[in-house]
Formats: structure tokens, sequence, C-alpha cells
């Protein structure tokens, strides 16, 4: 995989959401693409955060939750309904990751794949050098073109 | 990017070529005979864009499997094309052609499109004027969903306009007279397929054109083309007004997407410097190479040079 660049796997699509967007407008989205997350912009198409589908559950949730790590401690499902309902009009940028881990289209896969194994990403917005949103990268596009590779070796 | 390319009622394009197509008859189609690809108006206008080396962002709005398929299908056709959509709940049309070579006729069926809700339209009008600062030129081309009111390509130009954008319209009588009442474009292309109406009139002498043209530019328009009886064209600018015609014999059957890369080749000539009646030179250019073959594919920048001597543009006011 060594010299596959970003710009040779990324997906050039600008689905995002402003940091004002309601939680319900961002649920909605997500349904609707099928996406796990989008990156959050400004209004001159900075990413300034990263809203996923775990974000918005964990901000449902009880703050104990992330501490005892399990489901067994909540009284019952309607706290979850009432919580979500609570911050459906909520802007999304209050429950957003806000230092997002971004890539430039000149960066090597190998150096992205690294980090999602890491970190345990599932899609990576790519930027410019102004941080301007550029395309997204998806843990699917790196494994698409890394059989690809193996094929075009297996070939030889 | 250099181009934000909006398509409001994007489609599915569907294309059968069956020759002595008949009614009421079942008519087989092998697999190599029909294609399926990303279409509406100013989705055909980025993807020629694209193959001539532009980067844009299409935008509009999408929904349901037809809106996946047709957004799977437009990543795949160049890089250079950025998608940003704002996703609808009702399913985005299907368009479909079928071409007889034979009898030299075409049957076009398209679909009305989905339902855009006021909150998508708010939605949309955030993203754009975001997106429309990323870009020198504007393209708004095509037909408008229910839901958006025709004067909605006044709307974006208004926006537009505020950043300082050139900008492309090609559309329908309705949505050209509702729209100008908000803000004019730089180049109105009038899509006459479905209405002769011009301005809400039907002009039938070539001196109605010509007056009609004149009219466009006194009130703010730099570039108008009127289509006239299919084939020709008459052009208005600040310099005068043209008549387009072609030198060569143009087969109907052929005249799908013309009017697609007329105004992607003017769009092109715009980001190369031209302006004014050289820009609609090459669109017609454009189109008139275009009707030589049957296909999608745009005519490379050599064929439309080459077609520059198959056309008349013949100078009448």
């Amino acid at each position: 995989m060594e010299g596959v660049k970003v710009s040779d796997i990324m997906t050039h699509d600008l689905t995002f959401v402003f940091e004002n967007d309601t939680v319900e407008q961002v649920i909605e989205l997500l349904d609707m693409t099928r996406l796990s997350g989008v990156p959050v912009v400004d209004s001159d198409l900075r990413v300034v955060g990263f809203i996923g589908e775990d974000d918005i559950i964990r901000a449902c949730l009880p703050s104990y939750f992330t501490l005892l790590q399990t489901a067994a401690f909540l009284p019952d499902t309607n706290l979850f309904i009432k919580n979500l309902k609570d911050i459906s009009h909520e802007p999304i940028i209050k429950y957003a990751t806000k230092s997002v881990f971004t890539v430039k289209s000149s960066d090597t896969l190998l150096f992205v794949a690294d980090t999602i194994m890491r970190k345990g990403y599932k899609l990576i917005p790519v930027v410019d050098d102004n941080n301007v949103l550029m395309g997204v990268v998806s843990r699917l596009s790196i494994l698409k073109e890394s059989a690809r590779r193996e094929m075009a070796v297996t070939d030889k | 990017m250099n181009v934000l390319a909006v398509c409001l009622n994007p489609a599915l394009d569907r294309e059968f070529f069956i020759d002595q197509f008949t009614l009421n008859k079942l008519n087989m189609v092998p697999s190599e005979k029909s294609r399926m690809s990303p279409g509406g108006k100013g989705v055909n206008v980025a993807t020629i864009l694209s193959k001539y080396g532009i980067s844009l962002i299409v935008t509009g709005f999408l929904g349901g499997y037809v809106g996946y398929v047709l957004i799977s299908e437009l990543r795949k056709a160049s890089p250079l094309i950025s998608t940003s959509f704002v996703n609808i709940r009702d399913e985005t049309r299907e368009n479909i052609v079928i071409t007889d070579t034979v009898n030299h006729e075409l049957t076009e069926i398209n679909s009305e499109g989905p339902f855009v809700s006021p909150e998508s339209v708010d939605i949309f009008l955030r993203k754009f004027e975001v997106l429309v600062q990323k870009v020198q030129t504007v393209v708004i081309s095509g037909s408008v969903p229910k839901g958006i009111p025709l004067s909605f390509y006044g709307e974006l130009t208004k926006i537009a306009k505020k950043y300082d954008k050139t900008v492309f319209w090609e559309a329908r009588d309705e949505i050209i007279s509702e729209s100008m009442k908000i803000a004019l474009p730089d180049v109105i292309k009038y899509d006459m397929r479905r209405s002769e109406k011009i301005l809400g009139k039907i002009l039938s002498k070539e001196e109605e054109y010509i007056a009609t043209a004149r009219d466009f530019v006194k009130n703010g328009t730099k570039l108008v083309i009127l289509s006239y009886k299919t084939i020709h064209d008459f052009i208005g600018t600040a310099d005068g007004v043209w008549k387009f015609s072609p030198k060569v014999d143009i087969d109907h059957s052929f005249l799908l997407g013309s009017g697609d890369n007329f105004v992607a080749a003017m769009v092109l000539a715009q980001l190369e410097g031209k302006c004014c009646i050289d820009m609609a030179r090459y669109g017609y250019a454009a189109a008139v190479a275009k009707t030589a073959y049957i296909g999608k594919e745009p005519p490379s920048r050599g064929q439309i040079r080459e077609y520059m001597n198959f056309i008349i543009s013949e100078r009448v006011d």
C-alpha cells in the first residue's frame, strides 16, 4: 500500500452539518444517508467537529454510565428516550467531538489505516491546508483499495 | 473548485436503444442496448465539465433508493466531481429515453420528481451560501421539484451575486419569468423542449425573437440564448443579436443532451476567459458536434474547434 495517497481512495462528498443544526436534524440526516457520522463545519466550510451515532447515544446516557460501561445500571429505557427528547433541539456542536482527527489528500493510506486501527474511527474528514472540508475517507474505501492492490500483486 | 452546479431535481437516466420501437407491443432490449447514468440537467452539465478537467461541486436534493444509486454512479464518474446534496425523504425521479435510430425518433418519459419540504429548502439555502463562496461560477439548470417555488433560481442568484459570482441559467419559461423578478443571472439559455413560450408568449416570427433577445439584454442579462425551430438559436448580447444555424444536417434522434453540452461548453469558455458572443459560439459548436453521434459522452475540445467551422453565425441586429 506504499505510495497510495488519501486522494486515491477518498470520497469527494461534502455531506456535513453546521454547528447550530439540531440533534434531531442530525439523526434525520444519518438515517437518510446511512452514514455513522458526519463532519461539523463552520460558515467557511472549515471542520470544527465530528458527530457520530456514538456521541448522540453517549449524550443520552447518565454521566455515570461512562464509568460503569454497562447498561445494567440504567433504571429503564424511558430515561434514554426522555434524555434524547430533551436534547433533540439542542445545537449539535454541544455533543460533537471537537478535537477532530483529519487527514490531507496528500497523506499516505498507510498512515490513515494505522490511525483507523488504533483509534477505531469509521470515517475521517479530508481537509485542505485551511482545514476546509474536501471529502471523507472510510474504512471500507481502505479495504476496497487494499483488496484491489493485493489482486494486482497476485496477478503478476 | 471552479463551479457549483445546481441540480434541484436530479434524475436517474435510463436509456434504451430500440430500433422499430412500437407502442402496444413487447419491445425487447439486449443489455448492451440499455444504460443507466446520473442525470438531470445540472448533473449532466457537471459530468460534462468534469470531462474537460473542471473541478466542481454538484448540489441539489436527493432521496431514497434511486437517489442512493444516482450518487454512487456520480461518484464513479470523476474524482473532479464533489457531491453535496441535501437529503430528502421522497424518492428521486427516473427519466426514461427510448431512442429509435431506424425511424429517427426519440421518446422520453420523465417522472415529475419528489416533494421537497420547507425544512429541506432551508437547509439547502444555508448550504448553498457556504458552497457558493468556494467557486467562481454557478450553473443552475433544469426543473424544480414540487415544494420549490418557481422563483428559486432568482433566490439562489441573489445569494451568488452577493459574492460576485458569474451565474448561468438553463430553464423553462415559467422558472425564468418568476426568477427574473428576484435577480438576473449573467447568462440565460431557454429550455424550450416542453414549451415554446418566452416570457409568457409564443413567438413565431424571427423579428419577435430578435426583439425579445434585445429586451433581455436591455434588462441586464449579458447573454441570452433563445432556441428557434429546435436547431437554430437567437443570441442576444450588449453588442447586438445573432442567429446561429448549423451548416450540417442534424439528426433529430441525436439531439438528446445537446442543450447540456451547449451550457457546459459556455461555462468552459467563460472559465477560459471568453465572453459573450464567443462564449455562445463555442457552446453552439459543442451542441452541434454532440448531434453527430449517440451517447452521453461530450465532444472533445478538438471536435468543438472543428465544429466551429460547421456553424453559421449571422448578425441580425
